[in-house]
């Protein structure tokens, strides 16, 4: 290539790279403007909305309202109810984050293994986080429904006597069934994640802790579940985000009762809000929620570090 | 006394048989190397002795015991993997004694065992530190601490280096063989590499396809090779191959031909007929560079020219062929690519081997 005609190529190119520079720029503004608003929007804007209603008696649609200090914040502090959701919120997520995980844990574990029809049965697994939780939670419903529900069914059949508890209308039951519910549906989740964790570890680990000695079960002990850290990990953060989402479940199957008994802060925040039309109170509710989540996430972020650190 | 002894060992893995029958004596305090191309069985042998493989059929034996179906902990082995397979989540320390502490040993005896051990392969400052935070060379060592802690009566290892640098490789090729010098316990080393095989085996166990090819000292398979694929796989570079036939001129000596000279080959020809179709074996340490006016050297066309600075790799061919061959000269050779030359066989370094690979006596 002649000088004069390289140098007009390489011109051209530069040129070419600046306008591309200056185009990817305005494009990554773009990208990330539409999100950011998305965000302002529908999570921002209301929060800041639920912080300042908080501190007013607005009823949720009257144009009129007065500020009324912290007595929101005094007034939830201190009722029965409010501890009454808090007390159930904490059983929910304890229960929450504790039964899909050991059971996710335990059917990796045994599927891991090479047993016939593993991929069937993963599958099957699985399926339930396809569906929605308004259709997990009417399905369970059913299961629980206490004439011709398939559990009091099964009851019947194996103790020969005709069972009719209401499962769901008792308020000594009603928050354990729904959980039953939730955990049948999460299971597979943090079944997959494990599997995919399990995936991860060498053959050869296992192999030379069995040469030295390990049987099965201390293979899965000091081996196969300290590897598993990273994601079990993965698998609470999960479960505590979307114990802390699980509403629609709890809204389809008992909306909070009977009498209060499996309210939680979000289902009492909804029902003070939007069926008491207290939503300055409701506000105050949403706020408290909002920092207990922040602070649950805050410890737990910084734990996840600590465990980066010991796993790349 | 034999330390291993394997008898008409087989193994399928879904249908497809891998180890076709093999039969192997392995003495105490031997350094045997399983060596062959890659895929063709060297590590299904190993996980069988170790017991990782379920044995399809024969029989192991091991320091007297027959323990053809006893699991793994109990055969008395060890085994070092090629990953080096240490526990991410353990300190050296914890790594080197994960056994010993599994089989509940007093605490004192474990941390002197260790202490030993890390002497030994010198990683006595290692010892806090986890996996993540050594060297390939250091992982490597603190693996086969971990196995000489347990006093195995065999120590098996799966190509241990094959994961280090040419350097670090030559660096713990030693270090084995020393280490194998002081504690005198029977090795099984798995390689590919003929040269590691050569370097540290007592004895040399050529695999292919699932069979053995020959079992013999390295020196006895460098100068007998009991085929083809022996002669070829051992000694660097390659032994190089000619398909030739023999020739008995009337009244005159066997004779096969070299490109177009005729070599003397002995009597262990004579009972062949005339005409027999031979492959020759002629290393390239054998080949020399002559004259065109000595009738015993084959004229041969330059392709390529490798200076290695001690020595020349001349790669050549015949005129009217296309199969090169590796001529080893001595020093900076001073012939260029496209030259012709007239190539001299070294006759009394010639291996024969017959149609079927087999090797024709012994030169
Ligand atoms: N677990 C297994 N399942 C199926 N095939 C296997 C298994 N292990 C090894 N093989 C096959 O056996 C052959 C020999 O493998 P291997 O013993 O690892 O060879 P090498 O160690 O000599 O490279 C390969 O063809 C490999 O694909
Ligand atoms: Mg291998």
């Amino acid at each position: 290539m002649s000088a004069p005609l390289f140098r007009a190529v390489t011109m051209a190119r530069r040129l070419d790279t600046g306008i591309m520079e200056r185009q990817n720029t305005i494009w990554r503004i773009l990208l990330l403007a539409i999100p950011l608003a998305v965000f302002s929007i529908f999570i921002v804007w209301p929060l800041l909305n639920s912080f300042y209603y908080s501190f007013t008696n607005w009823n949720g649609f009257n144009a009129e309202y007065d500020f009324v200090g912290l007595k929101n914040f005094s007034k939830v502090l201190t009722t029965r109810l409010f501890t009454n959701a808090a007390i159930n919120t904490l059983i929910w997520m304890v229960a929450a984050i504790v039964l899909p995980s050991l059971a996710g844990l335990g059917l990796a574990l045994l599927l891991d293994s090479k047993i016939r029809g593993a991929n069937v049965f993963k599958s099957i697994f699985y399926l339930p986080i396809c569906l929605s939780a308004i259709v997990v939670g009417q399905i369970w419903v059913w299961i629980f429904q206490p004439d011709w529900g398939l559990l009091n069914m099964a009851i019947s059949a194996i103790s020969g006597e005709p069972f009719t508890y209401a499962w769901l209308a008792k308020p000594g039951s009603a928050i354990y069934a729904v959980i039953v519910a939730w955990s049948w549906q999460q299971t597979g989740l943090s079944m997959v994640i494990f599997l995919a964790g399990l995936t991860g570890i060498p053959q050869d680990l296992t192999e030379v802790a069995e040469i030295e000695g390990a049987t099965r079960w201390q293979r899965t002990w000091h081996v196969v579940l300290p590897l598993l850290r990273p994601a079990t990990v993965v698998v609470i953060a999960l479960s505590v985000i979307n114990s802390l989402k699980g509403f629609d479940i709890l809204y389809i199957m008992t909306g909070g009762g009977p009498f209060n008994s499996s309210d939680t802060l979000a289902m009492y925040m909804y029902n003070e809000s939007f069926k008491k039309y207290r939503m300055g109170y409701g506000s105050a509710i949403s706020v408290i929620l909002f920092l207990i989540t922040l602070t649950i996430i805050f410890i737990y972020f910084r734990q996840l570090k600590k465990v980066d650190e010991i796993y790349d | 006394m034999s330390e291993v002894t394997l008898k008409d060992i087989r193994k399928s893995f879904d249908g497809l048989e891998i180890i076709k029958g093999v039969n192997l004596e392995i003495e105490t305090g031997e350094f045997v190397v399983f060596v062959g191309p890659s895929g063709c069985g060297k590590s299904t042998l190993l996980r069988l002795i170790s017991g990782l493989e379920d044995i399809g059929s024969g029989s192991i034996t091991i320091a007297g015991r027959d323990v053809t179906r006893v699991p793994p902990s109990q055969r008395g082995v060890s085994m070092v993997f090629q990953s080096y397979a240490l526990f991410p989540h353990m300190s050296v320390a914890q790594n080197m004694s994960f056994g010993l502490r599994l089989a509940k040993v007093p605490k004192k005896e474990i941390e002197r065992k260790v202490a030993e051990a890390a002497e030994v392969l010198q990683i006595t400052h290692l010892l806090d530190r986890k996996p993540k935070q050594l060297s390939g060379g250091q992982r490597q060592r603190v693996a086969i601490g971990r196995s000489i802690i347990r006093n195995p009566n065999v120590f098996l290892f799966d190509e241990p280096l094959s994961n280090l640098d040419a350097a670090l490789r030559v660096q713990m090729r030693v270090e084995i063989s020393r280490l194998h010098q002081e504690i005198k316990t029977t090795m099984i080393y798995v390689t590919h590499d003929q040269v590691e095989a050569m370097t540290l085996a007592d004895k040399i166990v050529v695999l292919n396809e699932g069979r053995i090819e020959q079992v013999g000292t390295p020196m006895e398979l460098y100068r007998r090779p009991a085929n083809r694929f022996v002669a070829e796989f051992i000694g660097t570079p390659k032994m190089n191959l000619f398909d030739t036939e023999l020739v008995v001129p009337q009244g005159g000596s066997a004779l096969v031909s070299f490109g177009s000279a005729l070599i003397p080959v002995d009597d262990r020809v004579a009972h062949l007929q005339p005409g027999a179709s031979l492959s020759l074996g002629l290393r390239p340490e054998n080949l020399e560079l002559g004259s065109a006016a000595d009738p015993t050297t084959a004229e041969a066309r330059i392709e390529l020219v490798e200076k290695l600075g001690g020595e020349s790799m001349l790669h050549a061919h015949f005129p009217g062929s296309k199969d090169l061959f590796v001529v080893n000269v001595a020093g900076e050779a001073a012939v260029r690519p496209g030259e012709t030359v007239h190539i001299k066989p070294d006759p009394d370094a010639c291996y024969l081997f017959d149609g079927n690979g087999r090797a024709i006596g012994q030169s």
